[in-house]
Parts: C-alpha cells; structure tokens; sequence
C-alpha cells in the first residue's frame, strides 16, 4: 500500500453517483471511480457530455454526496462530516471557479473576494486585507470598489480567481473556466492560474474542452460513462 | 446592511409600488388610528368622570300605569333624601343634564366634534366632590359655587363656538345669564358643557319639555284653586284631581344624583346597597362606569383601527409577492453564495432584513404622509377649535414597529424558500 498520507489533497474512492428517474431509467452518473490528486498539482479532467464531469466535480466541491464511495480532502473524510456542516468546510476547503463568473451584481469587486470570509467570520479588518492582497497578485485591486458590470469578461475572470484564493483552500475547482473568453483573455487566465500554482503551492482541477489548458496541466483525466477512461 | 438597500433597488419599480403598497396601508393605520385615540382620549376623560363616583338615576319605568302625574324619569327629592340615609354615603349631589338648544343654530348645521352642548345644573348647596375630578383647570374667571343664581360657567368649546368670554352674556331658555368663568380644553365632555345652578337648569328644562310644562302650569292652577275659598264648592272627585295635580312639585325634577362615598367604603357595595336600600333607582358604580366606557371603546377601537389592519395586510401580501419573484431571480446568486459557504441561517438573514427594510420604509413614510394629513386637517379645524385626530406615541411608534413586523413576517416563506434553493441546480441553470 502506498503512502498516500503527506502529498495527496484529494482522494476518490469507488465514487459512485445513481440517479433514479423512474422504475426502468436509472443514471450511473459516476460509476466505481477511484482517482489521487497531489498537493500542488494543476489536473484537468476532459470527457464528452454526459460523462460525468460536472458530476465529479460536485463530488470534489462538497455541493453533492456520492451513492456510494468516499471523497477525502485534505485527509478529511468527507462522508464523516455532518451534513450541515458541509458549507463550512466547502469555505474552508474549496475554491469555485465557474464558467460564467458568477460575482454577485450589486457587491463591489472587494466586496465579492470577501464573501467567502463573511461566512467564515473571518474579521472585517482582516477581510479586507487579505482580500486586497489577492486583488494586488490578480492584478485587479486598483478596480476595488468598481461593480462586476463595468468590468470585461477577463477581469470578471479573475475576480473570480481571487475569490476562490482568499480563504486559501485546499483546492480549486474550476469549471471551464475560459469557456466564457476569447482565446488571448483565456490565454492570459489560464498563466495566471499556471503563475499562482506555481507561487503559492495551490492545487488547480480544471474541467475543461480547451486544450491549451491541456498544455500546461499536470495530469490529463478523460471520463467517459461515468468511468475514468485514460490518464495522461 | 447597505447591500441590502443596494438589491432592493435592482428593480426600482417594482420595490417602489410594494412600499406603496405598504404607505398606504401605514397611512390608513395612522390616519384611522389617529381619530381612534382622539376618541380613546374623549373616553378617558368620561371614564376618569363615572369612576369617581356612583351615579344614581330613576329606575321607575316610563309610564306608571299611564298617570301623568307621577316624575317617573325623574328622581324626587324624597329619594335623595333617603339616598342620603343610606350608610356609607359621604355626600349627595343632585344634578340636572338638559340639551342646550343654541338659538343661533339651524336644526343639523354646526356639527361639532364631540358631546353636543349641554347644559349641567347642580345642586350648589351640596357638599359633593366627585374624586376624580374635584378642580377643573379654568381659563379665567371662577367656577360657580354655592350661592351662585342666574349664572354660568362654559367649557372652552362653547366658548369658541358662540364667542364668549368671562363677564358677558348668554342667552339661554330666553333668560340672560352671565358668563362667570370659562374653563380650560380638557378635551373631552366638559368643553361642551354650561354650567350653572340647579334652579336655572331646571327652569330651563321644564321650558323645554311641553309635559312638564303643561304639568307644572296645572300645578300652579291647581295650587291657585287650593286656596280659592270656592275649592270647598268642587265635587270631591274634582278636588281629588285639584289635590293631585298640586301635589306636583317642580323641585321632584332630578335627572340624576351624583353620590360620593365616605373613606374606606367600598363604593362598588355601596352601589349595590343604594339600588337595595332605595326603592325605583338604578345605579352606576365605578366599576360598572368603566366597563360600560371600556366596552364602547373597544368596540369603536376594533371598527376603526381594524379597517386600517386590513389594508396593511393586503399591502404586505405584495411583499410576499415581490420577494417571492425576486428569490426566483437571484436562484444563481443564491447558489453561488451557498458553494461559497453561505449557510441556510445566511440566506435567510438576508431575506428577511431586505423583506423587513421594504416594511420600515414604507412604514416611515407612510406615517410621515398620514401625520402630515392628520395635521393638515387639525390646522383647518382648529378655527372652529376641533381636534379630530390625535397622533400619540403609541400610534406613532406602533405603526412603524407593526410595518416592520409584517415585512418580516411576509418575507419568511420566501427567505425559508430561497435558504431550500440547491446550489447544483442553482448553478446549472441558464
């Protein structure tokens, strides 16, 4: 058995996810997955729709519970916890990075990178300076206190990366995260996310049909039905 | 908390017609609620008056056997006398309470605010003190005291009204009377009424009512033909009618009694002991005033301000209408703030302080609105010296309390809705 303790954040273990729809149309969103990922590592999963990224990527950001199987952050077994403390430790744990952005309208640009921390009761002081901090290493912090509407689709972007830093999770969660962005802004993202990675230690997971997020990933992880198909 | 004014403002319209909604259910409140108390304040001073002492009246029915002679209606100075009797009594009041026909005034034109004019004659001789209201404040002059004849004493709407002041004269009955003193607002019975001596009431009274009239000439006639040495040449049936008809006395014509009691009797039993103990007269003790007022008051306060509530409450149904739809829009938001960590209580929070702010501004200027109407009105009004509307604290204070409470309130389902929505599905969708 191998020594996982020290270097893996994140572990799947026989994940399995079923959706009954009704007495013959059962879904086997995920089916029997096992998969490592190591501290530091930017891994991006690939897969036609339907098989099962999205759902593996719930799985990983504590938003959905596997049928059957574990999923262990940080050496924390996930299924151990208590359901409602699951948004705590998704805080504390995980960073979201979606597709669409997704700041909140009528908050500031710092206002949006504290969210995470207001429900953490993080203290509003020091809320405000490690967000700042992280606005200064995205490039965004002289657009403080500007609206997430005067902004383009790249600094909404990162934004959105600086939001999913500054509880300093265990790991990132991203969700095609330059879907939404012209090839030179989704270039420029994703070396900002290579550049952090290769700051501050962080781990990415990239669910992505780009490939030059392929380039620079760690590891590969292709799904097909449910099932891991090939690592590279 | 400014996130909260930021997101009620996303759709300015709509949050703006919903804290219509609730403005004009406030202003209904505070409006309606203000003519309430006015009349809570009136009831007050009538409670304050019947629980400081027992009000004796005639319990006889109205017609003994269809004679005409008797003053059933009436309490006769015989009665009072045995009132005075009875043990516990302090001291006996008696008192005459008759309409004041203003000679000035058409028939339904004038309507004032409040008791109609009346006029309020008291035995002066009569040590009585009702203990709730033993001085009342005067404007100037005096108040009438024993000895006082063909004198009166007005409440300050009289005196408003017909323009009067201490030293000049009033023409009541047809008989002149001068204006001795002019009494301080009290704003409740008192401002409406003439005060005078028993005798002139009386006298006026009987002027008034064309029986008692009719009965008091015949008295006299008859008194006339007593003494007219020809009586004795009348058939005995006749003289028996002489006799009757002498034997009516103008003084017999009490409307009622005012009765005080001596220290450490308990005037509700002294009440009961009265009605025993005195034959044909019904009583009013503390007890039973303040309940009957109580009773008014209640109701009148249900009619009004229950009115008011019902409008307030279809314009919190538009609250629940406008968070409902605005929970639906920020599905995705909501989810986001779920996957960063927000918990159900966080969400909630946030619902209800939005729900709650729609419910404290509308309520603020609802009754910024409602006070400047009421005022407006009282402005106009104070010429004729009415107050319609009174706005105390408790109004103004409740109802800003209350529109917060209902905003609250009808943001709950929505808040607990929002809190239910799943984050997964929130974020999948377009």
């Amino acid at each position: 058995m191998k020594n996982k303790s020290n270097n893996t954040i994140l572990e799947a273990k026989n994940i399995k996810k079923t959706y009954k729809l009704s007495k013959e149309n059962i879904v086997h969103a995920l089916n029997n997955l096992s998969l490592d990922i190591k501290k530091g590592e930017i891994v991006a999963i690939m897969g036609p729709s339907g098989s099962g990224k999205s759902t593996l990527l719930n799985m990983f950001g504590i938003l959905d519970t596997p049928t059957s199987g574990k999923v262990i952050i940080d050496n924390k077994d996930i299924s151990k916890e208590k359901k409602s403390q699951y948004p705590l430790i998704r805080s504390e744990m995980v960073g979201f990075i979606f597709q669409q952005y997704n700041l909140i309208p009528t908050l500031t640009v710092l206002e949006n990178v504290t969210l995470p921390l207001r429900y953490s009761r993080v203290k509003k002081s020091d809320a405000k300076r490690r967000a700042l901090k992280i606005l200064d290493e995205v490039g965004m912090k002289d657009r403080a206190k500007s609206k997430p509407t005067q902004l383009s689709g790249g600094q909404q972007q990162r934004v959105a990366i600086a939001r999913a830093l500054v509880n300093d999770p265990a790991i990132i969660l991203a969700d095609e995260p330059t879907g939404n962005l012209d090839t030179k802004t989704g270039d420029e993202i994703i070396e900002m996310m290579v550049r952090l990675n290769k700051k501050t230690g962080q781990t990415f997971v990239i669910v992505t049909h780009n490939p030059d997020v392929t380039r620079i990933a760690d590891r590969i992880i292709h799904l097909r039905d449910g099932k891991l198909e090939k690592i590279k | 908390m400014i996130e909260t004014l930021r997101n009620m403002f996303r759709r300015k319209l709509r949050t703006t017609l919903t804290i219509f909604g609730i403005v004009i259910g406030v202003l209904a409140l505070v409006v309606l609620g203000a003519l309430a108390e006015k009349m809570n304040l009136m009831m007050k001073g009538g409670e304050k008056f019947l629980t400081g002492q027992i009000t004796v009246s005639s319990g006889a029915p109205s017609s003994e056997g269809g004679n005409p002679f008797s003053s059933s209606g009436f309490l006769t100075q015989d009665k009072i006398k045995q009132i005075e009797k009875v043990d516990g009594v302090k001291a006996v009041q008696a008192g005459i309470e008759t309409p004041y026909v203003d000679p000035d005034k058409k028939e339904g034109s004038g309507i004032s605010f409040g008791a109609p004019p009346t006029i309020m004659g008291s035995d002066l001789n009569s040590t009585f003190e009702n203990i709730n209201w033993q001085t009342l404040a005067m404007k100037n002059g005096r108040m009438i005291a024993k000895g006082d004849k063909g004198v009166v004493v007005i409440g300050s709407d009289i005196a408003n009204d017909k323009k009067l002041n201490t030293g000049d004269t009033m023409k009541i009955g047809g008989k002149d009377f001068k204006v001795i003193g002019v009494m301080e607002k009290t704003m409740t019975g008192p401002d409406s009424y003439i005060f005078m001596d028993i005798g002139d009431a009386r006298e006026v009274l009987i002027a008034q009512n064309p029986t008692l009239k009719d009965l008091k000439e015949k008295s006299e006639s008859a008194k006339k033909t007593l003494a007219d040495p020809s009586f004795g040449y009348l058939t005995p049936e006749v003289q028996s009618q002489i006799k009757q008809a002498a034997s009516w006395n103008d003084a017999d014509v009490i409307t009622a009694a005012s009765v005080s009691w001596k220290d450490g009797v308990d005037p509700e039993k002294l009440s009961k002991d009265i009605k025993d103990k005195v034959k044909d007269v019904k009583t009013l003790s503390p007890a039973e005033g303040k309940k009957m007022i109580q009773s008014i008051s209640v109701l009148m306060n249900a009619v009004i301000v229950g009115s008011a509530l019902i409008a307030l409450l279809v314009g919190s149904l538009s609250v629940i209408n406008t968070m409902i739809m605005s929970v639906s829009e920020r599905k995705r938001e909501i989810g986001v703030k779920k996957a960063v960590g927000a918990r159900d209580r966080h969400i909630i929070k946030e619902y209800l302080i939005e729900s709650s702010a729609i419910g404290l501004l509308g309520g603020t200027i609802g009754l910024a609105l409602g006070s400047l109407i009421v005022l407006g009105i009282n402005q106009m009004t104070a010429a004729s010296n009415i107050q319609v509307f009174e706005i105390t604290p408790r109004l103004a204070i409740g109802s800003i309390v209350f529109s917060i409470a209902l905003g609250a309130i009808a943001g709950l389902y929505p808040a607990w809705h929002a809190a239910r929505i799943n984050p997964v599905t929130a974020l999948k969708e377009e």
